[in-house]
């Protein structure tokens, strides 16, 4: 325990929205909204006009869970009880 | 009974080795076997050699290079050891001995005695049922690690999941892994864990080690801790071969801390190429309603413009101008048929000029002009003789002859007198005579 590198304790440890969180939601929601709109184009019911909108909006949807993939940066935080509080802690593997 | 040469065949003592090598092999097989070190021997060719003895017995035991490679310590004579093996006999030499497979420090005997019991007892209350098995995500987003921050297990764990899927966050419970508290802290790890309800996924993971190293994973208490996991739990204890109690109680067992964060996250370059394939899809459908949009649209137009007014306009100044220079050309033939026309009267009125017909009179009259002049001056020179002649004959007659022989004429207020009762007394009379005039007044 002592070769953690330890950062600010949280006062609260219950799970609150943080950017990752947004991120992760975010990536979900395009890559399912993504799917949908290839499906719908391909279904083809869908006015000139819209399916063009539709089709930009897929196209930003790609780019930005591809952009968000490729900028991805995986997060490690550790969840410790020190007298009965629980402390979120970060956590640099690198430190042995 | 041995065999007697009289009633049976005599054996070689090849055949007879083979028999007992077969009938050990066979018979006994393959067994967990535990003793004590000794005579123990490592020559260069990487092999071991050994006696495996306890307090009555010995017997001999090899190990092989490949075998012996993977046990992670060397035995020392003296040494307590659990060894499963097969038991064979070297025909060579005709020694019973054992072929030793997997090696570990003892006092684990009792351990794997220890282990079965849970395990039967813990599967017979149906702990390990597949009905309780929650499904695990296999692409989890929030993933959670119970193991030691320290351990190589993390960090195998940490790095597969950057590889596959950076878009995770993780989050680690630590607990230690190894010794006698290992046990329950793991479990109050999971159940930190299910208390912080942040993750999708419970990886519970430990690097290789020796029997006694993963024995905290063979606790009761933790296998229930597993069991009860509102969380789906991922076990990757040790290597392949390292089966733990936690591995049974866990929803999904993985041979390894890698194989388990494997498990649950999805590969970025999949997603990757699914979105490209999705994008690709996405174009060819746009394209080719594009393209037959376009070729709709084409038709239309061409089918437009041949509507077009300024197409109408176009065919009627085509026929205006037609009819505009065929009526010039009708209007200039008769034109050209008039002035021809008019040129030939012209020459026509030309010969019928009336100016010869005027010079001639005109030579007539000057003619009879002439003619005319002659008789007058005649005729007036003719006249003048005759008047001669006349006022000749006249001359003898007139008065004034008359009064020349000595006669007056009397003229009162101008009026010849011709009686002399016509005069009164006092009047005044003109005399007039031959050569002139007096006046005279009558006083009688």
């Amino acid at each position: 325990m002592d070769s953690l590198h330890l950062y600010p304790a949280m006062p609260d440890a219950t799970p609150s929205p943080t950017d990752s969180d947004a991120q992760i939601r975010d990536f979900e929601q395009s890559l399912a909204r993504l799917e949908a709109i290839v499906q719908r184009l391909e279904q083809g019911e869908l006015g000139l006009e819209e399916s063009l909108k539709q089709f930009e909006q897929g196209v930003q949807l790609a780019q930005a869970c591809q952009g968000a993939l490729n900028a991805a940066e995986l997060k490690v935080e550790q969840l410790i009880e020190q007298n009965g509080l629980q402390q979120t802690l970060g956590f640099d593997e690198t430190d042995e | 009974m041995p065999p007697s040469p009289t009633d049976d065949a005599i054996w070689s003592v090849s055949a007879l080795n083979f028999e007992i090598r077969s009938l050990l092999e066979q018979g006994v097989g393959r067994i967990w076997l535990e003793g004590e070190i000794s005579n123990f021997a490592a020559p260069s060719s990487g092999h071991w050699y050994f006696s495996l003895k306890d307090d009555r017995a010995q017997l001999r035991a090899a190990m092989f290079r490949n075998r012996n490679s993977r046990i992670g310590f060397r035995p020392r004579n003296g040494q307590q050891v659990l060894i499963r093996a097969q038991v064979t006999l070297y025909e060579a030499r005709g020694d019973f001995q054992v072929i030793v497979e997997h090696m570990e420090e003892a006092g684990v005997g009792r351990l794997m005695r220890e282990y079965e019991a849970l395990k039967k007892r813990l599967s017979a209350e149906g702990l390990f049922d597949e009905s309780r098995k929650r499904p695990v995500p296999r692409s989890a987003q929030r993933i959670g690690i119970v193991t030691s921050p320290s351990g190589a297990a993390i960090r195998d764990a940490l790095s597969v999941i950057r590889r596959r899927w950076p878009l995770a966050q993780v989050t680690l419970y630590p607990a230690p892994v190894q010794g006698e508290q290992a046990a329950p802290e793991i479990a109050r790890a999971l159940l930190r864990a299910n208390r912080h309800a942040a993750c999708q996924v419970l990886l519970l993971i430990r690097g290789g080690g020796s029997l006694e190293d993963l024995w905290c994973f063979n606790d009761e208490a933790l296998a229930r801790v597993i069991a009860d996991s509102r969380i789906p739990v991922v076990s990757g204890v040790g290597h392949e071969i390292d089966f733990t109690i936690a591995d049974f109680a866990a929803d999904l067992r993985a041979p390894t801390p890698s194989v388990a964060a494997e498990t649950v996250t999805a590969d970025q370059h999949e997603v990757m190429s699914r979105i490209d394939q999705w994008l690709s899809r996405m174009q060819q459908t746009q394209l080719e309603r594009l393209q037959r949009l376009n070729h709709r649209l084409q038709q239309l137009t061409r089918r437009l413009a041949a509507q077009h007014p300024q197409r109408q306009l176009e065919a009627m100044r085509r026929q205006l101008h037609l009819a505009t220079g065929s009526l010039q050309r009708a209007m200039n033939h008769r034109l050209r048929l008039q002035q021809d026309r008019m040129r030939f009267l012209h020459q026509g009125l030309r010969h019928q000029q009336p100016l010869r017909l005027i010079e001639r009179q005109r030579g007539v009259s000057e003619h009879l002009q002439r003619r005319l002049l002659e008789r007058m001056r005649q005729r007036i020179e003719r006249n003048r003789q005759r008047l001669q002649l006349m006022a000749r004959g006249l001359d003898g007659l007139s008065p004034l002859k008359t009064l020349g022989r000595g006669f007056a004429a009397v003229e009162k207020d101008g009026e010849l007198i011709h009686s002399a009762q016509s005069l009164a007394s006092g009047d005044t009379v003109r005399l007039r005579f031959s050569d002139g005039q007096r006046k005279a007044r009558i006083n009688d």
